[in-house]
């Protein structure tokens, strides 16, 4: 192929002359990043972890199958890029022996708790994220599709540290949740959104080897990780750059609570520069990106991948810096005029945020720096489409099963089979939403691009039905 | 008269489309979403909607029922259009795959075969075409695809798995309809309502949920024989339950205990224990009243309401007037924080021999607070036994069956459509290219060709091998096993 050629069109490949010194530090980097962000994990963990309680309630267990987890998704995106059989074979030991971990960590909280862990949303996160590895690695075995793990074990890991911050604690099961219904409907909706993930995984890796350029690919990525930190910033940095957490009542373990929805905020002074550095980097790769991507300036294009380089070494500095500040509390609170610990449990919307930009960033630069590599691992896209198909096509019962169980079992409780409740109206959304897909491919004949995009779509809105409405539109679901 | 028609016809051919159908699960979706993101009034607080939305918003989203999306006529009427373009695109389509399902193509000749999506050519040597076929039909019997007797006498070897998953969307489209009708059935002659009871307490009427709904009277009535809490050890509530007991014309016929997820039915209604707790209102009092200045020792009285008690043999008589449970001062109004005993005030009327009833109130928790009363006497309350009250939501749902019975086609539909797979296999003696006599087998899936296609191979490689075997060994295998 003539490089001329390939370097105009495929400007994610460097200047020959650069080659192999530019790709050499880019794997570097990438190298260090994984390396730095799995060791604050390990660090904010390990304190916990060395610690004799915890390991009656599972939490311990969790810790282990969580870096476990880290591992693998590092394993199976590395395994995309470079094909090294003994990657792969790493990466599903790796993820069996979580899943092991993993599991043995619900069975030992369920024997504590004397219940099935079904009761909260933080048992929600971690029997789903269970699920979704369980169908990682039964597709593994049924269907050969090694290659879901390097989005779906990312998703499970990113499930397991945004429990670290939830409230994880045992309680009794209240009157309403004592039911056999609790656990056909609550296993119903773990499955069918385990399934959803995998045909995500499906959808995104079909646009991988569709031929999306990594160059559209930093598009999005760059608009999303400009979106959390926009957010973040919005939300949790002042004007002296000051960053605002929750205060922590360390006894009760929760937050302070001013008023009903308004929290006692505490400033960390000078952690807001780095976030708002962050933004302000991805926010110019992603105009230059942008620039790149219709004026066709291999400048623009270049620089933005700098920029978006940069900003992921922001991202690592920022979330170090967070981890370091929340532990070296507490900070003084002129209203009260005393001093009062944070802790990330506070906004696990923050950390989700955090680290979840922090795997994008991650997962594209592996993708800018092995494209091609990875296309041509990846199968034939028919089959890829085929697979999205065929995981929403097997989720979708279980979800309408899952909508009927609960419509029966609030019937039991209630008197009610349908109340408009906020988690009942995003289950129909949800349902609706695959409704529609299933429509378009099954009887107009969608396929490719169109069908993977609402795969994408459907699954944003599981998300937001599983996480979303129990935190921001709370209703009779109040337990998660 | 051509015209009129044309647009009719093409209108009912949109309506009847998966396009408009596609349209009007948008919409749907879209007024749930908008439904979830706007507080509606069944959810909001008094007063949250003035207080969140500005005076302009609020009438327009009025106006546009979006503060009631789920009830708003257009809602009904969306949902209703959904009905009617399932059960129009069902209608039409129904016909076609209803013959593909009743009258299937069992014989075929060997054009048809070549036409197959996935088609093989298997040598069969001198043997006869009988026999072949024979041979053919049992491999596949001994892997679990039975062929058509019928067809295999007039020549063609015929497997076909799973037809039923042809009439699947109908299943389900009907199943759907099934709910719908469910629910109006339930909206049309349903209620739901809500009884707070006492024990003891009887009642024939149910309040309405809404705040301007007319109350119901039930065609027997509800008596409560006693209602309670078991807690876990930390205090949380661990189970509700309630005695209720079913009288007619005074005559008690049904009687059971009602728990959190375990209702009474009696003649279609369903009692539900939704909640429990103390009514607010005292059933006992203790009380101690002393005359300070007086040379008269403290008196212990225990005070009803409703009840007059006599206070020595002064002839003073004391009457529960008001008591407050949890008093809250708001501005000059004294309202009640909550129905538990915490910080009580208690008002009494005190009538002395010769002097018209004076009120007295007492704060139990701030005695400091106590207005001086001009009948000389000072009240304490030693204790207080708290009424408690049982909530019931009563709701008749003469639907619920055919809600139900929508669910179970809907998941019997939806299994047959997504998880099984109408595959058919047809056999028959052809010609190869170089004219000699082959099996042709043909396959053909409704869905997963990736999947079907290794299936086919498999089952096409077990009869390849199958005819190579030679016939007398086959024979003395079949003479073993006999």
């Amino acid at each position: 192929m003539a490089k001329a050629v390939s370097n105009h069109v495929e400007d994610h490949r460097p200047a020959s002359g650069e080659a192999t010194r530019g790709r050499a530090s880019t794997a570097s980097w990438i190298l260090l990043a994984v390396a730095v962000s799995v060791a604050t994990v390990l660090a904010i963990s390990l304190p916990r972890l060395i610690g004799s309680a915890g390991w009656m309630t599972g939490e311990k267990f969790l810790y282990v199958a969580l870096i476990a987890y880290l591992g693998a998704s590092a394993l199976y995106i590395a395994s995309l890029a470079i094909r090294e059989g003994r990657l792969v074979a790493g990466a599903v030991a790796l993820t069996r022996g979580a899943f092991l971990v993993h599991t043995t960590a619900i069975a030992v909280r369920w024997v504590a708790a004397g219940h099935a862990p079904f009761s909260n949303i933080y048992e929600m996160v971690l029997m789903f994220s269970w699920g979704v590895v369980l169908f990682q690695l039964l597709g593994e075995w049924k269907l050969g599709m090694r290659y879901f793990g390097a989005v779906t074990i990312p998703v499970a890991a990113l499930a397991l540290v945004l429990m670290q911050v939830l409230p994880g604690e045992i309680r009794p099961l209240v009157p309403a949740l004592q039911s056999t219904w609790l656990q056909i409907h609550v296993t119903l909706a773990i499955l069918s959104y385990a399934g959803f993930t995998l045909s995500f995984a499906a959808a995104l890796l079909y646009f991988v080897k569709d031929g999306t350029s990594p160059r559209a690919f930093l598009n999005w990525t760059a608009g999303l990780v400009t979106g959390i930190y926009g957010v973040i910033v919005l939300t949790s940095v002042d004007r002296g750059l000051d960053f605002l957490l929750p205060a922590w009542d360390v006894a009760a373990g929760e937050k302070i609570m001013l008023g009903p929805k308004q929290a006692l905020m505490v400033a960390i002074p000078g952690l807001g520069w780095p976030f708002v550095i962050v933004m302000a980097l991805t926010a110019t790769a992603l105009a230059l990106s942008l620039v790149g991507t219709f004026s066709e300036t291999p400048a623009a294009a270049l620089w933005a991948r700098r920029c978006f380089l940069a900003s992921l070494v922001g991202q690592v500095v920022a979330l170090l810096l967070l981890a370091v500040k929340i532990e070296s509390g507490p900070y003084f609170v002129p209203q009260l005029n005393q001093s009062l610990p944070v802790r990330l449990a506070s906004s696990p919307f923050l950390l989700a945020g955090v680290v979840c930009a922090l795997f994008m960033s991650l997962a594209w630069e592996v993708l800018r720096w092995k494209h091609e590599s990875i296309v041509e691992y990846l199968p034939h896209r028919d089959t890829l489409d085929n697979l999205i198909y065929k995981t929403v096509a097997l989720s979708f019962p279980l979800l309408t099963l899952m909508i009927i169980a609960g419509a029966y079992w609030a019937n039991r409780t209630w008197g009610s089979y349908w109340s408009w409740d906020p988690k009942e109206d995003w289950a129909l959304i949800t349902w609706l939403t695959y409704a529609g897909y299933l429509h378009m491919r099954l009887t107009r004949g969608w396929r490719g691009r169109r069908a993977a995009t609402m795969a994408i779509i459907g699954f944003a809105i599981v998300m937001f039905t599983f996480f979303g409405v129990t935190y921001l539109l709370p209703g009779l679901h109040a337990y998660a | 008269m051509g015209k009129h028609q044309s647009i009719l016809d093409r209108f009912l051919q949109f309506f009847s489309s998966t396009k408009c159908g596609l349209i009007l699960l948008g919409l749907v979706g879209t007024a749930v979403v908008l439904g979830t993101i706007i507080l509606q009034r069944s959810m909001a607080r008094e007063g949250q909607i003035e207080q969140i939305y500005a005076p302009q918003t609020i009438r327009l989203l009025n106006f546009l029922g979006l503060f009631d999306v789920f009830h708003a006529w257009w809602f009904i009427l969306l949902l209703g259009l959904l009905g009617a373009n399932i059960a129009l695109a069902s209608l039409e389509r129904f016909p076609q795959a209803w013959r593909y399902f009743s009258r299937p193509h069992r014989v075929a000749d060997e054009w048809f075969v070549r036409k197959l999506p996935f088609v093989r050519e298997i040598p069969m040597g001198s043997a006869q075409p009988e026999e072949v076929l024979r041979r053919a039909a049992q491999k596949l019997a001994s892997l679990g695809h039975r062929a058509h007797p019928e067809a295999l006498k007039k020549g063609t070897l015929y497997v076909e798995k799973h037809r039923l998953a042809r009439l699947a969307p109908y299943v389900v489209h009907l199943s759907l309809l099934v709910i719908f009708s469910g629910a109006i059935v339930d909206g049309t002659w349903g209620y739901r309502g809500y009884i707070s009871l006492g024990p003891g307490m009887r009642s024939q009427q149910v309040e309405s949920l809404s705040s301007n709904g007319a109350p119901r009277l039930l065609p027997f009535t509800l008596r409560c024989d006693g209602a309670g809490m078991e807690k876990y050890p930390d205090g949380s509530p661990r189970q509700y339950w309630s005695h209720l007991v079913i009288e007619e014309n005074g005559r008690e016929v049904f009687r059971q205990q009602i728990f959190v997820n375990d209702p009474l039915t009696y003649k279609g209604i369903r009692f539900f224990q939704a909640n429990y707790g103390p009514s607010g209102e005292p059933t006992k009092l203790v009380i101690e009243a002393s005359w300070p200045g007086a040379k008269r020792a403290p008196q212990t009285f225990t005070l009803r309401p409703g009840e007059v008690v006599s206070l020595g043999d002064s002839g003073t008589k004391v009457e529960l007037a008001d008591f407050v449970p949890d008093f809250v001062l708001e501005g000059s109004q004294l309202s009640t924080r909550s129905n538990e005993p915490n910080n009580p005030a208690v008002r009494l009327t005190v009538t002395q021999p010769g002097a018209p009833p004076s009120s007295v109130w007492f704060f139990p928790k701030f005695p400091q607070m106590n207005f001086p009363s001009d009948v000389g006497i000072t009240f304490q309350l030693r204790d207080v036994e708290m009424g408690y009250t049982t909530g019931l939501q009563v709701a008749k749902q003469p639907g619920k069956e055919l809600i139900w019975g929508g669910c179970l086609l809907l998941t019997t539909g939806l299994i047959l459509a997504l998880y099984m797979v109408h595959i058919r296999i047809w056999g028959v003696v052809g010609r190869d290219a170089k004219g000699r006599p082959v099996l042709l087998l043909g396959g053909q899936p409704s869905k997963y060709r990736e999947s079907f296609e290794t299936r086919f191979n498999g089952l096409a490689d077990a009869v390849e091998e199958a005819l190579r075997a030679p016939a007398s060994a086959v024979a003395q295998l079949e003479h073993i096993s006999v």
